[in-house]
């Protein structure tokens, strides 16, 4: 009893010197304007690396490969030579990302700005993804982050030597003034690239339309993925959604 | 179980809380801070917190995983002293 009892109080005060720890260095971080967060940052990033590189490794082997996509590989693999089908996929996977590349690059024919890896493999609970441009490449806190369809989906809410944190222009309690079929409203974010907002009675919104944003120089931020109310409601909810996840982007730019 | 064994255990859990919340979704990194906080006095489930924040947060948002771990951890005492030794 006594050793149980001694036992926990070391517990109890390794847990309180590490309550004591964390909250020092949150304290010293936000006077430091993060200066320890961004190497925890750039370890996370050779983490993603890495999982990346294994997911790349996976896909072009065809190991997880469903049943459908084994059926279409095998029609396909009679017509070619077995040793190099996994050059084909690679060849695919660097097709993909050089039309990503290539969209961009019309965008920044438009509009100058830095084409960006995404680093992260997902948004998180706070509606944030780190790209794999910073202060060194241009890119500046408060720019926008723009999808190579055109989509303005985020904005760099910090930015390091070679890295941006970006906010996800839906990101939980985010709200923007938007424009639907000439209807003016408000949508709050609601994270993983979702939105909600309400329109009065009556108003005719379809699913698909272009959501606008006039504080962004009318731009696309996403459309209309659904709407919900009838004729007896006193207002209609539209739901908005971005054209595509994080997870799905592999290049963004940023102007 | 020995204590050194529940060492090992809490750090186990709070490195696939970490893995996961970096790597598939900040709700792993969540589950692994309450289970964590549920079974022992855990040291590690701040500094989790505090890791996911650090990695996900810009400076100055409110650091919620890192609070609510502190939270979570200090509530459960009176749950961990009714259930466990």
């Amino acid at each position: 009893m006594i050793y149980i009892n001694t036992d926990n109080r070391r517990k109890r005060k390794k847990l309180l010197l590490a309550t004591v720890l964390v909250v020092a260095v949150i304290a010293i971080d936000f006077l430091s304007q993060g200066a320890i967060r961004k190497p925890a940052r750039n370890v996370a990033t050779s983490l993603w690396g890495i999982v990346r590189g294994i997911e790349n490794s996976v896909a072009g082997s065809g190991v997880l490969s469903t049943r459908s996509h084994l059926a279409r590989e095998n029609q396909s693999q009679r017509e070619q030579i077995s040793a190099l089908s996994q050059e084909v996929a690679m060849t695919r996977m660097l097709q993909d990302e050089n039309e990503e590349l290539r969209a961009l690059l019309h965008l920044a024919s438009v509009n100058p700005g830095v084409a960006a890896p995404v680093l992260s493999l997902q948004s998180s609970l706070y509606g944030t993804f780190v790209i794999g441009a910073g202060e060194g490449e241009g890119v500046y806190k408060g720019a926008l982050v723009v999808s190579k369809a055109g989509f303005v989906i985020g904005h760099v809410s910090e930015t390091s030597a070679h890295q941006s944190l970006v906010s996800d222009i839906f990101a939980p309690q985010a709200s923007i003034e938007v424009v639907i079929a000439g209807t003016p409203l408000t949508l709050e974010g609601r994270g993983g690239g979702n939105a909600v907002g309400t329109v009065p009675r009556g108003t005719q919104i379809e699913t698909g339309t272009p959501v606008l944003a006039p504080s962004l120089g009318q731009r696309a931020v996403g459309f209309v993925g659904k709407t919900e109310g009838d004729a007896s409601s006193p207002s209609i909810k539209v739901y908005v959604r971005t054209p595509m996840n994080t997870s799905e982007l592999s290049f963004v730019y940023v102007q | 179980m020995s204590s050194s064994n529940l060492n090992g255990l809490g750090i186990g859990i709070a490195a696939l809380g970490l893995l996961g919340g970096l790597i598939v979704s900040g709700w792993i990194a969540a589950i692994a801070i309450v289970a964590l906080a549920f079974f022992s006095r855990a040291w590690e489930a701040p500094f989790l917190g505090l890791i996911v924040d650090f990695v996900w947060l810009p400076v100055g948002g409110v650091p919620f995983f890192t609070l609510g771990s502190l939270v979570v951890v200090w509530l459960m005492e009176p749950i961990r002293k009714e259930f466990l030794v």
